[in-house]
């Protein structure tokens, strides 16, 4: 099954994440992919489980949602 | 393609002139020696008479013929994992016509805290649905639980996540991607460096903070109406966000996988942050309605909205900070730790913002409870981080005899919020003395805090302006407006650039048929929305000129709208109305649809400022705190609006005030579950709890975008109760490090003051 792929996730983050400022277009949209706040206040949640963990049961968050996980689709699912 | 202008950037009297690169068909934006029609005028919403008179439609009161009710089947245990479920009987029920399994739906075979979604019953009545869910049978594996983050640090605490996941989880700094470095090196160097600069400095100060947990309440919950045609599906979501709602339904790894999906906001109750996703009710409502064949209604009852719907994460902060003698503050180190529910991120606080704090050590971990999850709300980790903050700043300013204020902008850079800290306090009687030394009653108190935001939005809106040939004007924009104006500044903009008056102009919003919109997120709306659609408006204005031009023989580049009418720039009225102009189209109507720039550009400021100064009175027999008056003095960009920016200054007062003194959450620990999930026992201010809230508008030229519009929802109640908690510190002489400050609280913190000072009294011995 083939899916898009939001544009504002990093190259390899898995596109079933989703989390607030994908829908912003700031300037700070990336903050919640990568550092440049100080304080971790970003909520992501998955797609197939609307839950803040995986299908696996483990965290929804860029650091983990990436390739090797269990849950992550394989490649013929990405176009 | 782009242009150079130069614009005047500032505020008040003071502006400098600035050369900046817009977008080659933007408009210039409006400058402080315009002379404008309605922009800056205090205009009443253009949808208030339909809101106060019932007739505004909320996706709560959609009704499309043959809809049926869906409800959800919630896990009454803390911990568990789903064995099986039996819905034969329920399937069975009078009146029930769909029945789903939430393990079935979403890969999820946990329910991690009370309140988590187990099944979905859709029925011809309320009634009939509720039944049918008792009738489900459930087997549980019921697993220990903790919902405190105390419960949750203890060593041996009854594991929260699934697979190896530990309870307690460094988020900030980031840790490395799996396998890849932590930075403990680069960590345990800045915090010894940050130890050394504190232990040298004059005057150290430190403290441990705590808030509490403060769940989304907003008037219409969560949920919405839903049914299919065609396999299109429809939905009246109540949403802050149209078009990732969509997203949500029509992604290819969502369950729904809509071909085609229409959402409609046009009227939201309320969202705070709560609202960006279509949630698991959104999912189950529509494949209920898929599997039912009918309409189904899903909305959350207020239990619901309570336990599931989102909440900010609670806090420990633990803060020390060193200073120099000359009020410069060198150095910080902070830990802190909160609960975002199942998970580990999201629970950070904002505590080393706003101010220059020096070098910093900043570590945060996110604490897993069985709890409800937490979800944006209203300036996420910004009002419990200024709470802890704040008060360091104080008490540093008191470490060093230094006056609160004055130290407050001897480590503040922001040209804006310098000139506010002296209307706060001039506004608030900062220097006023105020009576009652020694034993008295009654003690009042000032307190001040600021503000810091991020607002002027961004790309990724259009607006298609239309105006016929009869004279018909309408805007449309298909995101939402969650109560904060956006319907009626998008109006006001529209008409300001076609000189007209605001009820001439039709503004449609919250569908997703219409040109794409941001979510209400960042207090971004007005800020992404409002330059494309003067942009539209501009455009379509300039043909409706062409047109005329050609038709009357003048030069198109001579003529502007102002007034009704077509005038000759630099000359005057040419006796031709905007009517009558519009009835030489050759056409039905000029239909222009324009996006806004995608950057913001350079400007005066990226962000917002704001101060707060509040005047409190405390009753030292009861301990009850009453929050007589708040100064707020904020800026947005340019003013479209001041009633609707006062109106979003004064809602985030009253949600500050209301953190301040009654929030909060209040878990059962032994049963694992929420016990205050009403609006009865989970307490929020009331209107006798309400101060006099005291608003200034500072219009700043900022220059972001064509409108310079900065969002205003979010940063009025980053400062309100750290200025709460201030001012009740200078009344009593004594700091309360927790919220909410209640009587409770109160006393405690007078009997540690009078055990202090030598002065114990027998009510301090009671407690």
């Amino acid at each position: 099954m083939a899916m898009q792929k939001p544009e504002l996730l990093p190259e390899d983050v898995c596109p079933c994440l989703r989390t607030k400022t994908m829908l912003l277009n700031t300037e700070y949209r990336r903050s919640a992919f990568e550092d440049s706040f100080t304080a971790n206040t970003a909520f992501f949640h998955c797609l197939r489980t609307m839950a803040y963990h995986g299908p696996d049961g483990d965290d929804v968050c860029p650091e983990g949602c990436r390739p090797g996980r269990q849950c992550y689709p394989t490649p013929e699912d990405i176009t | 393609m782009a242009q150079e202008i130069t614009i005047k950037v500032g505020f008040g009297g003071q502006f400098r002139e600035l050369t900046v690169r817009i977008q080659d068909d933007d408009v210039k934006p409006w400058q402080p020696e315009d002379r404008l029609h309605l922009i800056g005028d205090s205009l009443p919403r253009v949808d208030a008479a339909a809101k106060v008179t019932g007739t505004a439609k909320y996706a709560y009161d959609q009704q499309p013929a043959g809809m049926i009710y869906g409800k959800i089947l919630r896990s009454p245990h803390a911990n568990a994992d789903i064995v099986s479920i039996d819905t034969d009987k329920a399937s069975r029920m009078p009146g029930v016509k769909a029945v789903l399994k939430v393990p079935d739906i979403f890969e999820d075979k946990s329910a991690r805290y009370a309140g988590a979604e187990i099944a979905a019953v859709a029925a011809e009545t309320e009634a009939q649905a509720e039944a049918a869910l008792r009738a489900i049978e459930v087997e549980y594996d019921i697993k220990p639980h903790c919902v405190t983050v105390e419960d949750s640090r203890k060593e041996g605490a009854p594991q929260v996540g699934r697979g190896g996941q530990q309870n307690v989880a460094r988020i900030s700094p980031r840790m490395g991607r799996r396998g890849g470095g932590n930075g403990d090196s680069r960590l345990a160097r800045q915090e010894a460096a940050v130890k050394e600069i504190i232990d040298q400095a004059d005057v150290a100060v430190e403290g441990e903070f705590r808030t509490e947990v403060q769940t989304h309440a907003p008037l219409e919950t969560h949920g919405g109406v839903c049914t299919w045609e065609d396999g299109r599906l429809i939905f009246w979501a109540s949403s802050q966000a149209t078009f990732g709602f969509r997203n949500e339904m029509t992604s290819n790894w969502s369950r729904v996988k809509a071909k085609e999906c229409q959402v409609l906001s046009e009227y939201v109750g309320g969202g705070f942050g709560s609202k960006f996703s279509a949630g698991r009710e959104g999912v189950l409502g529509a494949l209920l309605s898929k599997e039912a064949g009918v309409p189904v209604h899903m909305m959350l009852n207020r239990s619901e909205e309570q336990l599931s719907a989102g909440n900010r994460p609670d806090s420990i902060q633990q803060m020390k900070m060193g200073v120099s003698k000359d009020g410069e503050i060198l150095g910080t180190r902070i830990r802190s730790w909160g609960t975002p529910g199942t998970g580990t991120g999201g629970a950070g606080a904002h505590n080393d913002g706003i101010y220059n704090i020096g070098e910093t050590d900043k570590i945060e971990y996110g604490v897993r409870t069985n709890t409800g999850g937490a979800r944006a709300h209203r300036a996420p980790g910004w009002p419990q981080g200024a709470f802890a903050l704040e008060q360091m700043m104080d008490m540093a300013a008191e470490g060093i005899g230094m006056d609160r204020v004055e130290f407050r902008k001897k480590n503040d850079d922001h040209p804006i919020r310098k000139v506010e800290y002296d209307i706060a306090k001039q506004r608030i009687g900062w220097d006023q003395k105020r009576p009652v030394k020694g034993p008295g009653i009654k003690r009042k108190g000032v307190g001040m805090a600021s503000n810091l935001w991020f607002s002027a939005g961004g790309g990724g809106a259009s607006a298609l302006v239309r105006i016929t040939k009869d004279g018909q004007v309408e805007v449309r924009n298909g995101s939402q407006d969650i109560g904060t104006g956006t319907r009626t500044v998008m109006g006001m903009v529209v008409a300001e650039e076609l000189g007209l008056d605001l009820d001439q102009v039709t503004t449609r919003i919250g569908n997703t048929d219409d040109p794409k919109g941001p979510a209400s997120g960042g207090s971004t709306t007005i800020g992404t929305v409002t330059p494309a659609a003067r942009l539209a408006a501009h455009h379509a204005k300039r043909q409706l000129l062409e047109i005329v031009a050609e038709r009357k023989g003048w030069i198109a580049s001579e003529l502007d709208l102002k007034d009704q009418e077509v005038y000759k720039v630099g000359e005057g009225s040419l006796n031709l109305n905007f009517k009558d102009a519009c009835a030489l189209m050759d056409d039905d109507a000029i239909e222009v649809l324009k996006g806004r720039p995608r950057r913001n550009y350079e400007g005066f400021s990226d962000t917002n400022a704001g101060v707060q100064a509040a005047l409190v009175e405390v009753d030292e027999e009861t301990g009850e705190v009453r929050v007589e008056k708040v100064v707020a003095v904020a800026d947005a960009g340019k003013i479209i609006n001041p009633m609707t920016s006062e109106s979003q200054v004064r809602g985030g007062v009253i949600q500050g005030v209301s953190f301040a003194l009654f929030e909060r959450r209040v878990m059962d620990r032994q049963k694992g579950r929420m016990l205050n999930d009403d609006l009865e026992n989970y307490k929020i201010l009331g209107a006798a709890d309400c101060p006099e809230i005291d608003v200034v508008l500072l219009d700043v030229y900022n220059g972001k975008s064509n409108t310079q519009v900065m969002g205003l929802g979010e940063p009025p109640i980053v400062a309100t109760a750290a200025a709460v908690a201030n001012a009740v510190s200078d009344a009593l002489g004594v700091r309360i490090y927790d919220l909410p400050i209640t009587p409770k609280k109160v006393l405690e913190a007078i009997a540690k003051r009078d055990a202090a000072r030598g002065t114990s009294e027998k009510k301090g011995e009671r407690l």
